[in-house]
């Protein structure tokens, strides 16, 4: 089953009730409410009222996932996180309190590890938040950020729990400060990356920093009464500082690894340009192409100049691969179609070519397909079947570009890999590291070989 | 009409002369990378075109491009190379005045369709539809690369214009085919058909997704001739190759007979 569900209509609804209880809260704080006693029992009847739609609706949201074709892990640890943070809000306190539990399960210690649990909760939501965030800008993770994020983020929470027997002014001080920190710096990556998105991202990041400082006071005021409400702002405003200055040197360290990174790209881009050259120039191809134009020229001088005009086309377009990367796929077939008609000239049976084009709007390395071209026809032995047909195959599905290389000749045992020559894998390096393709080979013996490449359509404004 | 050819070797003149003598309005002067006696030839004639080498050893082929544009803004330049050069490798202001680049070992044709742009005179591709049908364009016969490439031109020159769909295309040029394999052979000849285009500098067809259409500016042909009411011979034989020709033959016959 593919629904369709709406997230952001998810998320308003959500914060409908999220809202409700808050007003609630605030308006029942009022004066000249607070005493009321009817009006109290109003706001607490909406509170539970609401508390018990949300929770409702956040288990529902947690498990629709699961039936959703494509179950989006980050959209599901979300949900649960939500949940769980409404199941462990103060609030919800009241909501056991009035099924009837007893006292001491909602006072006392209980509370306090109740309420780290819900900032635990509150840490995971923001968490999956970050990753959804992330991935929707396509800024990469490195491979063990997720591992240390997470990692980090429960060893600080354990702490905190810990802290809650403990009683230490300065341990609680320190973790408040290394959690902050922490998000703040991994929330100012992202400012930093997305230069578009810097006002956005900075609201976000203060928002959510003093959020967390709420949170994280609650417990905290438990252990230390110094550290009330009112001093929460500058000291979150100390700590945000520090954590963008850490941040700043942090980025600065990954600029320079980005610098090298795309040197070591540019490194192996080259390299593979200069073995196309290396890896092609084949002189017995050249001197067996005279001696079809010199025996040519003894009967049919018109022929003679045909097979000299093509070979030369052919050596002008060898002669620039060593510093042109990508061309339009037109450009390419023509190289494909000049030297099939140099080599027809030699054979007595022409290769029989079918160019099932059905776009070509896209670039391909140069002197990449001829190479596939050229090792068809020294073993495929297309010629000697009686049907025997090279198929360029060209289509667009998805956000791909398919290009299609398929013969129906002898096939070759693809487990042999070995026997793949040094060209043909420079030409298939050069496809994945220059286009990020994929290339796939499949060879039935005696019935053909496919080569199949996929491209990935690049989308405006990526790199 | 004057030209110049620069080349440090003597050799390529010979091309040229074999050419030019055929055209007996062409006045050509060659010269060797000698800057100074080309700038001063400049000076007391007006050149309509001029074929330069690039590689040279006393003055690059460009630089000298440059110089000749200087004093004569109005000559038609022309590269004759073995590199290869594109003509975006070229710096603007020489691309500006630069009609192309013609790659050594000179094509004939080449030479010829050049010789027309800087004479001014358009590329004409002149159809032949009564009898057999060919192509020609600056007097060689045009070489398709497959028949059914051929053919799918010829059934659009017949078309007179109207935009050919694919349906209609398979219907005339592969009539027993099943339509998935026919679709392949109708894309493999309008790929083929766009190549051969291409090649000969004539880009009379629009291609778009299943919909060909040929533009008939500066086509010739015998058949728009006939029917345009020229004088022209019809012994009964349109396209005699092709099956779907008869149609059109017995359209002929009607409009000749109602003149």
């Amino acid at each position: 089953m593919k629904a369709k569900i709406n997230p952001i209509i998810i998320l308003v609804i959500d914060a409908f009730f999220f809202l409700l209880i808050f007003a609630v809260g605030i308006v029942s704080a009022l004066p000249s409410i607070s005493g009321n006693e009817a009006s109290t029992y109003v706001a607490n009847t909406i509170t539970i009222f609401a508390l018990f739609a949300l929770l409702l609706l956040i288990i529902i949201e947690s498990i629709a996932p699961l039936f959703i074709k494509q179950a989006n892990r980050s959209n599901l640890v979300f949900m649960v996180g939500l949940f769980f943070t409404i199941f462990f809000s103060k609030d919800a306190l009241n909501l056991f309190r009035s099924w009837g539990l007893p006292p001491y399960v909602v006072d006392g210690t209980f509370v306090d590890i109740y309420r780290n649990l819900q900032f635990a909760s509150f840490m995971v939501v923001a968490f999956s938040f970050y990753i959804k965030v992330t991935k929707k800008y396509g800024v990469s993770l490195l491979k063990g950020e997720n591992v240390t994020g997470v990692a980090v983020l429960i060893v600080c929470h354990l702490l905190f729990i810990g802290l809650t027997f403990a009683d230490q002014e300065f341990v609680a001080f320190v973790l408040l400060f290394v959690a902050l920190s922490y998000f703040s710096i991994r929330v100012f990556y992202l400012i930093t990356k997305e230069k578009k998105q810097n006002l956005r991202f900075f609201i976000y990041t203060i928002i959510v920093s003093t959020l967390l400082a709420e949170e994280l006071l609650t417990p905290l005021s438990a252990v230390s009464p110094t550290l009330s409400t009112r001093s929460v702002l500058p000291i979150g405003a100390l700590i945000i500082f520090f954590a963008y200055f850490i941040a700043y040197l942090d980025l600065t360290i990954s600029i320079q690894s980005k610098a090298h990174l795309q040197e070591e790209y540019e490194r192996k881009v080259n390299e593979l340009q200069a073995n196309v050259l290396k890896n092609q120039i084949k002189p017995h191809f050249i001197f067996n192409a005279l001696n079809v134009i010199k025996t040519l020229y003894m009967t049919d001088h018109e022929k003679g100049e045909e097979a000299l005009d093509l070979l030369s086309k052919h050596l002008r377009m060898y002669v620039s691969a060593a510093d042109v990367y990508l061309v339009p796929l037109d450009k390419e077939l023509e190289i494909i179609e000049n030297y099939l008609e140099l080599e027809n000239m030699k054979v007595s049976k022409p290769f029989n070519i079918i160019y099932n084009i059905d776009v070509y709007d896209f670039e391909v390395p140069y002197f990449s397909i001829q190479p596939l071209i050229e090792n068809i026809v020294h073993y495929s032995k297309i010629n000697e079947k009686e049907d025997g047909t090279i198929e360029i195959i060209t289509y667009k599905e998805d956000d791909y570009y398919f290009l299609i290389v398929a013969d129906n000749g002898v096939g070759f045992d693809v487990k042999q890999i070995k026997e793949t020559s040094a060209g043909l894998k420079n030409c298939v390096e050069r496809f994945k590291i220059l286009l990020n393709a994929s290339v796939e080979v499949t060879s039935k013996i005696n019935s053909g070989t496919r080569i199949i490449i996929k491209i990935p359509i690049k989308k405006v404004g990526q790199k | 009409m004057k030209i110049i050819v620069v080349d440090d070797e003597i050799s390529s003149l010979h091309v040229f002369l074999d050419q030019i003598i055929e055209n007996k309005d062409i006045e050509y002067k060659f010269f060797k990378d000698d800057l100074n006696a080309i700038i001063s030839y400049l000076k007391s004639n007006t050149i309509d075109g001029a074929f330069l080498d690039i590689n040279m050893p006393n003055v690059n082929g460009v630089e000298l491009a440059k110089k000749i544009i200087a004093s004569s803004p109005f000559t038609k330049i022309v590269f004759v190379t073995g590199l290869n050069y594109k003509i975006n490798d070229l710096p603007e202001e020489v691309k500006k005045h630069t009609q192309g680049i013609i790659y050594k070992p000179v094509k004939e044709s080449e030479l010829e369709r050049y010789i027309n742009i800087i004479v001014d005179v358009k590329p004409v591709l002149h159809v032949k539809t009564l009898g057999h049908f060919d192509c020609f364009i600056n007097n060689h016969v045009v070489k398709f690369s497959s028949n059914k490439s051929k053919e799918l031109f010829a059934l659009l020159i017949a078309m007179n214009g109207k935009s050919l769909t694919m349906e209609h295309a398979i219907t005339c040029l592969w009539p027993d085919k099943p339509l998935d394999k026919s679709k392949i052979s109708y894309r493999d000849a309008v790929w083929r058909l766009r190549s051969t285009l291409k090649e000969i500098g004539f880009p009379c067809v629009e291609f778009s997704r299943a919909l060909l259409t040929l533009n008939k500016e500066n086509i010739e042909c015998d058949y728009y001739d006939l029917l345009n009411g020229k004088d022209v011979f019809y012994n009964g034989e349109f396209m005699v190759s092709y099956e779907w020709s008869l149609d059109y033959e017995n359209e002929i016959e009607y409009y000749l007979d109602n003149k």
